[in-house]
């Protein structure tokens, strides 16, 4: 049972472990080993559980303090397979180029039982040219950061990189969208992103979702790859499969090159073994090549084998195309039943916790670096998702007994990633929940909390022509930061990133012209001067939105064909499902559904704007729109009287009818003018808006001046999409939660996203957390989609912000995922601490 | 029922009562996440109130200096002519403001607030019934606490039966039992729980730090254990007043032998002081106090009493 500690969470010392290591019997400087083999000379269940404790403890302490190192082994290969290999077409090359990396690439195994790292270094980044080459001509001597903080690079790493950013100036998937849009439209989409007005789609190397690791690791590879051979066999040759053969060859080569990278290491442990000195290291090595000899190749036959199968896919998966959004979704799910075997074996729950560990710091040593606005987008989140919680196809409770170990292994390692998200519904059991509850205790930000009706009826609409099943949508899972899509069968991919509805509303005032750029970037919708009611204003800022869609969504769809034309990617493909049984790739349509999404950013800044200049200039003429103009203008500078007067207008927030109801207007016509437009790269797997903001609205923010809502220039965005604007909710949390709850229709939409802040007082005790539990459930009766929670004091982030040295383990939630606090950007900290607190004691 | 809402209505007409604030997700008076009404006036002045603006029943303005720009919108509009600018800043005189708040729309700034409006039971009733679906969800439902809500006895009761008899919410009364008896036996049947502070045994003391004795408090103390009503006492802890160790024995001793067997203690806390400061009042007890809890809750323990410590943030 918690018990209260009446503080906040402030530094945090890092999680403590439960056996210290001068006492862990696995600790080779330990004199004797009696006891630690068991009868078959293996490494016995309480010496592995300690050497897998203490090895993640290790792992936790070293990704604090360690810089992130780019490798640029990557580069070497990649140059090497693109000039070997120019005769294949693209998926093939792509396949020989994986093959390349995987069969050659530095290997090395430290402390962590669990084999396998991305790059060749500890904390290891690799650059992906092949999207966008630009950044790293721009910004090769500029600071580089991600979430574990600085990215080392050295002289010699530089001049291979810039000689990758040479080869791939023509050839990376951003460099032919654009020059494709020239040919098609004549159009640059520049100005439109040096105004803030979006961002692009293929200059990012994305995460894949959530592929089907279920079936991959029970099958195992072995068989995967028969079933392919016999696919790629049993076809004609003939136009209609010549695509599909080059498919099914690149898919083969991938899978057998992940067999290949799980033998490198066995080979690797057994050579180790062969010279170790430690009988516990030695035993501990052969378990290791034991289990790399098996996995992914065979199906696993225990629960330590089941984790490292998983992990050598997901490396796959993260090596082939490194981004945010690879979520391991209902893991404590389809690997349940390989704890139970070790169970039914006698090993208990504390051992499968020490696998757990080991796994999630693997997951935390995760970092992308592709550009600053990359960076300033993500925040270095790297969208690790985990489902707990969630229905089954008979629509019960699909909880098992590792969904409750998966909250213990947060609640005791306390690290950023991966982050947890409860899939709620009705049926949770109460232990459950409070579990939950008491893993958002740490003050992690974690889990965030998912409406599982919600999801479904949204997938249920979403995918109606894509012929999806209820039990498939039951199956459904929150992948990337708050999308949702299909266990397993959901590909993940971007039309567009991000778009910023406060920008369109800044373009309506300015008749269509940047203010910060001067440049045209929207539609000519007259003189706001001349408006001669609020419907005016509505109109004009409308028509900025629907020609927004106008000019960036065909440009997605190019976006789209770059991609496929240039990094289609053979191995993520194979493990979505439908892929294989089509003999497409993900970017030719191949998978059975689509997260095919364009971020919305900043509504809830265009509505409240939309309703000052209604409350300011049209219903109380307070401020004729000349002075409003002239104020936003300058910024608000002597103009203090005004900028109150926007401040003190009604905000989202907080329960007012009017108010509510524009926000809603906002969103619904976003959506109407979005699906206005009649693009659709993916045939019938139309896109969609997802509303969340990671730290999109920070970046925005830099780019979008001083707005009707009070905020000054250059300044953030209002988080998430249904949060509202830092300061303004002063009707208390219930009013918040209502006005959230119905600021965006959460089936149609793809998400919506709600941050709260709680002073640790309020849920103090069973007590606290069962007024959580029934203000969440209050939430998602409303329909709200998503709400997670801060549970920090302002007073303990500032305090972080002034010393950030002795703040270096506090986690916040910042829009949709959890960082450091103190690698935050000084905005964001800002924003946190400024963000209303909304516990009363 | 209804003959007591005939009762009720004595004052004349529809019941109103003067009303400070209406709070919504309240935590910590009473089970659940709960509405808190709270009422102005108090026949207690104690020298810890948090909510010095509770104790006197008419409305009274509020000005918080440090949010003041000294723009002199406030000097312009008000009809007594009750502002005056002196040296780039705003003096208040007091004596001429009749709280109509005028000034307080015109303060962009939120520099200004009135505190107390009349509110009729019907209009309470609206707005504390837009969250019966989390008072459904958490168990909780509304709190009547003050000031002294018995100070405003007619309307108390107009209110609890709107709340308890007609809507059906859980209703809790947090009060300082500072009334005759029959004033709180008459609401009791309309209540779910009451919230009972008990701040000192010591008469004496009691009437040196809030202005009132309380052998009718003790009284009543006594009274409603003998009841069947729920009842929560509620012990704000006070250095220098009642966190001694006499103090507590005494406090403990008489809250065994009345048949209370749990405690919440509410450690002092100053979260209020601006208050005093808006409402040109001075805070005569030192800010940086600390109350001696943990020897609170060993001394309440040792007689067997179970003891809650409310969290201070």
């Amino acid at each position: 049972m918690y018990r209260s500690d009446d503080g906040a969470p402030e530094k945090r010392k890092p999680a403590k472990n439960k056996i210290r290591e001068s006492e862990a019997p696995g600790n080779s400087k330990h004199a004797g080993h009696s006891g630690a083999f068991d009868a078959s000379g293996g490494i016995s269940p309480e010496v592995q559980r300690a050497r897998c404790d203490a090895a993640a403890k290790r792992a936790k302490e070293f990704l604090l303090n360690a810089p992130q190192k780019i490798d640029t082994e990557r580069l070497s290969y990649l140059l090497d397979a693109y000039r070997e290999f120019d005769y294949e077409p693209p998926i093939v090359l792509r396949a020989r180029l994986f093959e390349k990396l995987l069969g050659s690439k530095r290997i090395y195994i430290d402390d962590n039982p669990i084999a396998g790292t991305v790059t060749g270094y500890p904390a290891g980044v690799y650059v992906y040219p092949e999207w966008d080459s630009d950044w790293i001509v721009k910004e090769m001597n500029q600071a580089m950061m991600s979430h574990l903080g600085k990215i080392d690079i050295s002289r010699e790493e530089k001049q291979l990189m810039a000689e990758a950013a040479r080869f791939f100036k023509e050839r990376s998937a951003l460099a032919k969208a654009r020059k494709l849009a020239r040919q098609l439209y004549d159009w640059d989409p520049r100005p439109l992103l040096d105004a803030g007005l979006f961002t692009e789609g293929a200059n990012f190397a994305k995460g894949a979702g959530n592929v089907d690791y279920e079936t991959f690791v029970n099958k195992g590879l072995a068989a995967i790859i028969k079933e392919t051979q016999t696919r790629l066999y049993a076809l004609k040759v003939n136009t209609e499969n010549a695509a599909k053969i080059d498919f099914y060859r690149a898919v083969l080569i991938t899978l057998g090159a992940v067999v290949a990278l799980a033998h490198r290491y066995a080979d690797l442990a057994e050579e180790t073994a062969a010279s170790a000195e430690d009988p516990i290291h030695k035993a501990e090595l052969l378990d290791i090549a034991k289990a790399c000899r098996r996995v992914p190749e065979y199906p696993p036959r225990n629960f330590r084998e089941a984790i490292q199968s998983w992990w050598f896919l997901h490396l796959g998966i993260q090596i082939e195309q490194g981004g945010c959004g690879s979520s391991p979704g209902r893991i404590g799910q389809y690997l349940n039943a390989y704890y139970l075997i070790d169970k039914a074996e006698g090993k208990s729950r504390e051992d499968a916790l020490a696998w757990l560990k080991c796994l999630f710091v693997k997951i935390l040593e995760f970092g992308y670096y592709q550009g600053i606005t990359y960076s300033k987008l993500l925040s270095g989140h790297t969208g690790h998702t985990i489902n707990v919680g969630g229905i089954d196809a008979r629509g019960e409770d699909a909880t098992t007994e590792l969904d409750y170990l998966i909250l213990d292994t947060q609640i005791e390692l306390r690290g950023i990633q991966p982050t947890i998200t409860v899939l709620y519904h009705d049926k949770l059991k109460e232990d459950f929940l409070l579990k939950a509850v008491e893993l958002e205790r740490t003050g992690l930000g974690q889990p965030q909390w998912m409406n599982t009706q919600v999801i479904v009826e949204r997938l249920l609409a979403r995918h109606a022509k894509n012929g999806i099943t209820l039990e498939d949508a039951r199956n459904c899972i929150n992948m990337s930061c708050v999308g949702t899509g299909v266990a397993g069968k959901t590909a993940f991919v971007s039309e567009n990133m991000t778009f910023n509805l406060a920008k369109c509303f800044e373009l309506a005032l300015n008749d269509g012209v940047d203010p910060l750029t001067r440049k045209m970037v929207g539609a000519r919708t007259g003189d706001p001067e001349s408006f001669a009611d609020f419907e005016a204003l509505y109109a004009a800022y409308d028509a900025q939105v629907r020609n927004l869609f106008e000019k960036i969504r065909r440009y997605g769809s190019i976006a789209g064909k770059a991609l496929g034309d240039t990094v289609p990617g053979a191995f993520r493909s194979a493990m979505y499902g439908g892929c294989l049984e089509r003999g497409k790739p993900e970017s030719a349509g191949g998978a059975d559904y689509y997260l095919y999404f364009v971020i919305s950013t900043a509504g809830v800044d265009a509505a409240n704007s939309l309703m000052a200049v209604k409350h300011l200039v049209f219903d109380t003429k307070r401020v004729s729109m000349k002075r409003l103009l002239d104020a936003l203008a300058s910024n608000f500078e002597g103009q203090e009287e005004i900028r109150l007067l926007c401040l003190n207008a009604p905000k989202h927030g907080n329960s007012i009818p009017e108010a509510d109801a524009l926000v809603r207007r906002v969103y619904d016509d976003a959506l109407v003018a979005f699906h206005g437009v009649d693009e659709g790269f993916y045939g019938e797997h139309k896109a969609n808006i997802e509303a969340y903001s990671l730290t999109i609205h920070n970046y925005f923010g830099l780019l979008t001046g001083a707005l009707p809502t009070g905020r000054k220039k250059e300044r953030p965005l209002t988080d998430a999409s249904v949060s509202a604007m830092p300061g303004t909710d002063t009707q208390g949390p219930l009013a918040l939660v209502a006005s959230a709850a119905q600021a965006l229709d959460t089936v149609k939409y793809g998400s919506n996203h709600f941050n709260m802040k709680f002073h640790p007082n309020t849920i103090r005790g069973v007590g606290g957390a069962r007024k959580l539990l029934a203000l969440i459930k209050t939430y998602m009766d409303l329909g709200g989609s998503h709400i997670q929670f801060n549970i920090v004091a302002s007073d303990t982030l500032k305090a972080a912000k002034e010393t950030p040295e002795e703040y270096r383990d506090l986690t916040v939630r910042v829009a949709g995922f959890s960082a450091y606090f103190t690698r935050l950007h000084e905005g964001v900290q800002d924003e946190l601490i400024a963000r209303t607190e909304l516990a009363f004691s | 029922m209804t003959a007591e809402s005939g009762e009720a209505a004595e004052d004349e007409g529809a019941p109103s009562g003067i009303v400070f604030d209406i709070q919504h997700f309240s935590l910590h008076d009473g089970p659940g996440i709960r509405s808190t009404v709270f009422l102005k006036g108090c026949p207690l002045a104690c020298r810890w109130c948090g909510n010095p603006e509770s104790q006197r029943r008419e409305a009274q303005l509020m000005y918080f200096t440090h949010l003041c720009a000294a723009c002199g919108d406030c000097v312009k509009i008000c009809p007594r002519h009750a502002m005056r600018f002196a040296e780039n800043s705003v003096r208040f005189d007091r004596s001429r403001c009749s709280a109509c708040g005028a000034c307080v729309p015109a303060c962009l700034r939120g520099a200004r607030s009135v505190s107390g409006k009349s509110m009729s039971v019907g209009e309470i009733h609206e707005e504390v019934r837009r969250h019966w679906r989390v008072f459904l969800q958490s168990g909780g439902g509304v709190t009547v606490s003050g000031g002294e809500p018995l100070a405003q006895r007619d309307f108390l009761t107009a209110l609890l039966i709107e709340l308890h008899d007609e809507a059906g919410f859980d209703t809790c009364l947090d009060t300082c039992a500072k009334a005759p008896w029959p004033v709180l036996e008459r609401v009791l049947p309309q209540l779910d729980r009451v919230l009972l502070d008990i701040k000192h045994v010591d008469d004496e003391k009691h009437r040196e730090w809030t202005g009132s004795g309380n052998s009718d408090i003790l009284f009543n103390a006594q009274r409603l254990a003998e009841s069947r009503i729920d009842v929560l006492v509620r012990i704000p802890l006070i250095p220098g007043f009642n966190d001694a160790d006499a103090d507590l024995c005494a406090i403990a001793g008489f809250l065994a032998e009345t048949g209370f067997s749990r405690v919440e203690l509410m450690p002092y806390h100053t979260l209020g002081v601006g208050k005093y400061r808006a409402l040109g009042k001075t805070y005569s007890l030192p800010v940086s106090a600390r109350p001696r809890t943990p020897e609170a809750v060993g001394i309440l323990k040792n007689t067997g009493i179970a003891v809650e410590v409310q969290g201070t943030a």
